[in-house]
């Protein structure tokens, strides 16, 4: 088996839980063998390496980095575009937008569902 | 008792028309929640000197005529239909008052088997037609706002009404 998405100093992990969840952290430190230090939208916090899940992206940051110093090759590589150009982070903003839909947008969505599989019962 | 009571002060507070919520306004697609149309999706066309919103379903999509509602059993989405060409400078509550039945003080009368059903005069039809009109071209001209404004607003499991974008 393959593993190719460690938890390591510089990997962009996506909080799962709690106030910042659904949104992209870079991992700044490891504290032990369940928790990490992650710097993001919400700061810098400890967090429980149950809450997060890691995806492909990182990039190369030194442990004792600051916060701005951070933010600085966060924006230099360009992670957040690639991120939002991903299947995962496509499927993120995706679900936001079903989430924010009004009630007007929900009828449609229900017509385009019911169109769809009538088109998948008439090809079988 | 030493002092008499102080006199009742006459009561100055009289009762104002409701607020109109800022997410309503002329055009709104409504959801009415109570009464017999509740569920139905109607467009919002005034509010009336009483504080009561006047809305119409159209008649001819959803079979809610012009009526009133009060604005606390209704839902405002976000949805808006142009009703600019549509002429309701004349209804107000004088309109939909119900006219008067001279009440009835016999005992027969308490029981009365049989209610007079009222005829629908034709210059309430002929209003609504007029007021219609002009809402179903602005209706046709967004794909699929007709079916939208035929369907019910229902519940299902897990959907929870706070939580929930209108």
């Amino acid at each position: 088996m393959n593993f190719g998405k460690f938890i390591e100093i510089g990997r962009i992990i996506t909080v799962n839980y709690g106030p910042s969840r659904g949104k992209i952290a870079v991992i700044v430190d490891i504290i032990d063998k369940n928790r990490c230090l992650i710097d993001g939208p919400s700061g810098r916090q400890m967090i429980n390496l149950k809450r997060v899940t890691p995806s492909k992206f990182k990039f190369s940051i030194n442990r004792k980095s600051s916060t701005n110093k951070i933010h600085q090759l966060f924006l230099e590589n360009k992670i957040e575009k690639k991120w939002f150009n991903s299947r995962w982070g496509k499927k993120v903003l995706r679900v936001k937008k079903k989430e924010n839909f009004s009630d007007f947008e929900n009828f449609k969505f229900m017509i385009g569902k019911k169109y769809k599989s009538n088109i998948f019962r008439c090809h079988i | 008792p030493a002092e008499d009571p102080p006199p009742l002060s006459p009561r100055r507070n009289v009762a104002k028309p409701a607020k109109l919520r800022e997410s309503i306004t002329p055009g709104t697609v409504l959801i009415l929640l109570s009464g017999r149309f509740r569920g139905k999706r109607v467009v919002f066309l005034k509010q009336l000197e009483s504080g009561l919103l006047l809305v119409t379903g159209p008649y001819k999509i959803n079979g809610v005529p012009l009526r009133r509602i009060n604005q606390a059993f209704v839902i405002a989405t976000s949805t808006k239909v142009d009703v600019s060409g549509a002429d309701v400078k004349k209804f107000n509550d004088a309109y939909f008052a119900r006219p008067k039945t001279k009440a009835t003080k016999s005992a027969d009368g308490f029981f009365a088997a049989e209610s007079q059903k009222q005829e629908l005069s034709a210059d309430r039809i002929a209003d609504q037609k007029a007021v219609d009109a002009k809402i179903l071209d602005a209706v046709k001209k967004v794909e699929f706002m007709k079916p939208y404004l035929n369907s019910r607003f229902s519940l299902s499991k897990g959907q929870q009404p706070h939580a929930m974008v209108f």
